[in-house]
This record gives structure tokens, sequence and C-alpha cells, in this order.
């Protein structure tokens, strides 16, 4: 460090400027004798390269064989969709559904509930893929389907005729309870998939 | 930081999670169907009654709304088993508010014509039948709540 600053403070004297580079290139031959820096030109070396790339390759293979064996082969991703389902479902239904004893409807710590299990099963569902774009696609046909069943299943009663009804199902409270799980799904769940997705970083 | 073993709790987290939703999501479906064809969760209960003059029978209901939808009672019928005559209550106020996760004491005023029928209700113990028709605002359903029981002059 000190010589080098004599270097420079010594720069545009020439002789002393030939002094600096010789002992600078010393300095570089040391440190590669010293730290064993790799000479391309060196049979060795070279030989010594490609055991390394080869222990990459390996370390690379095994990587990508680690997550998708688990969690990316078709029946555990079939499974993950199908609980998908049945949990944004559930969720959705038990916060329209406030005259059943178990409601999370109007409720304190219900209301964390229906934020927070729609961004979990998102962020699982997000676990099974590397790209983003993929996740996101699972992540919301999963949740559009839990949608549609949602309303399905909202207006059974009236289909099935259980009571008599003036509007046929085209009640405001229903419908304002149904726009926020769409809300719900349309902001939560893309963000636990996304966020997933991205950090899915390999051990 | 090594992420597979938080990965594998959440992944098993989610197993059980989907197994627990599995059991309460038709647990959930079958509940709600029995609640819109009966009246929602609504439950009655015959605290007395009393024979007042002109052979009026007050009867004193004590009706439950546990869940968080408000009840509108438009509509009471009564009937003493036995007998196919069903009598009908006077609401107050003709339409009757039950709020959400509320329980209220209720007279209703029924006129019975009908000597048998009064001097029954005198001698104890008699079954009942009640009809009690609702209407849900929120869910734009009228439907009948039904319960039959037992009790007693007070």
């Amino acid at each position: 460090m000190r010589e080098q600053s004599d270097c420079i403070r010594n720069f545009e004297t020439s002789s002393k400027l030939h002094m600096c580079e010789q002992s600078s290139h010393i300095r570089k031959l040391e440190g590669i004798e010293r730290f064993g820096m790799p000479d391309i030109q060196d049979e060795a070396t070279e030989e010594k390269l490609k055991e390394m790339g080869d222990t990459w390759s390996i370390q690379d293979e095994q990587i990508e064989s680690l997550d998708p064996l688990k969690y990316s082969s078709w029946p555990w991703l079939i499974l993950k969709g199908v609980f998908g389902v049945i949990i944004l479902t559930t969720i959705y239904l038990i916060y329209n559904l406030v005259e059943i004893p178990w409601t999370i409807g109007e409720n304190f710590y219900g209301m964390w509930v229906f934020a927070g299990i729609p961004f979990f099963v998102a962020f699982v569902l997000g676990m099974t893929f590397e790209s983003g774009v993929k996740a996101l696609a699972f992540a919301l046909t999963v949740g559009m389907i839990s949608l549609v069943l949602l309303v399905i299943l909202l207006h059974l009663p009236y289909n099935m005729e259980l009571f008599d009804s003036s509007g046929g199902g085209q009640s405001t409270y229903l419908w304002w309870y149904i726009l926020l799980s769409f809300i719900n799904l349309i902001s939560l769940v893309p963000v636990g998939a996304v966020l997933a997705s991205s950090t899915n970083v390999f051990e | 930081m090594k992420t597979r073993p938080i990965k594998d709790w959440l992944f098993f987290a989610f197993i059980a999670l989907g197994i627990a939703c599995s059991l309460i999501l038709p647990l959930t479906i079958m509940t709600y169907l029995d609640y819109a064809e009966s009246g929602y969760g609504l439950e009655a209960e015959v605290d007395g009654y009393t024979i007042g003059s002109n052979d009026n029978v007050q009867l004193m209901l004590e009706l439950t709304n546990p869940g968080k939808l408000k009840i509108q009672i438009t509509g009471i019928q009564w009937n003493l088993a036995g007998s196919d005559e069903w009598f009908t209550g006077s609401i107050p106020g003709e339409i009757y508010d039950i709020e959400g996760g509320s329980s209220e004491d209720i007279i209703f005023i029924f006129s019975i014509p009908n000597q048998a029928v009064s001097d029954s209700l005198l001698s104890g113990q008699v079954e009942y039948e009640l009809q009690i028709e609702i209407y849900i605002p929120y869910r734009d359903a009228y439907t009948t709540f039904i319960q039959s029981g037992s009790a007693g002059v007070v």
C-alpha cells in the first residue's frame, strides 16, 4: 500500500515509474505463487479447472433434482390444486355465511383468517414453480375456481327453492360479501404466489 | 439460510389445513342449507303462557338468533296437538326485528274462541306446535320456522 502510494506520488518521474511497474509485476508473480492463482497456460491448472466445472455441473443437477422431485410432480400438483380449491372455498364460504356459528365474517380474528389463509395457500402453491408467471397462473386459476364454487354454493338455497325469495338471489348484501371475497382473491393470492416463486431458493 | 425445512413445514401445514377444510366444507354446506330451510338458526322457547279475559292467550316466547343476520318476524301461528286449529297471533308492531346474536323475550297474543282448547290449556301440560314466518332482509328470503314442544300454565 505504501509502495503503491509512493508510485502514484512519483508517477511523473519516468525512472521511478519504471521501477514501480517492475515491482508491481513482481508482486503479481508472488501473489500467484502464494495463493495458487490459476495460470491458464499451465496444463495442470487446466485439468483442475475442468474438474471444477464438472463439480459445478454435478451440483447443478443435484439442485435441480431436489425441489421438483417432491413438489412439482403431477400427483403433488393435482393434490395441491384440489386442496387449494377446498381451502379457499371454505374460507370464503364461512366468511360469507355470517349466520353459522363458526363464521369468520364480521369478526376481528376472522378478519385475519380471511386475509392470512388465502395468502398462505397462494404462497404454498407458488413454491411449486420457479417461474413467477406459472405460479401466478396456477394460483389464480385455483382462486377463480373457488370463487365460482362460492357463488354456486351461496345460490344453492335459491336454486333448490328452500325458501321464497322475491329477488331470486340478487341480494345486495350477499353480492357485497362475494365482492369482498373477489377483492381478497385478486389482491392476496397473486402476491402470495409471486412472492413464493420469486424467493424460491433451493436449500 | 436453509429454506428447505421451512418449506417442508409450510407444505405439511397446507396439507393439514386442506384435510381440515375437507371436513369443514361439507359440514358448513349442510348446516347452511338446513338453516336456509328452517329459519337461519332461530331458536324459540316458550317461557310460559297466561289465559286472560275474552279467551286471550298471551304466549311468552324467548327468541334467540345465534347468527349475525337480522331476522324479521312477519307472522306467528300456534296450535295445540290433537286439534287441527291454528291460531294466528298478533305481533307487536306487525314486524318484529331480532338483531343478530341477540336473545329477546316477546309476548304474542292469541285469541282462542274455542272453549275446549281453553279448557285443555287450563288443565295443565299441553303439547303445542309453533309456526313462525320470518323474513331475512340480507338474504331476501322468506321462510317458516317450525317448532314443537310442551308447556304448562304459568
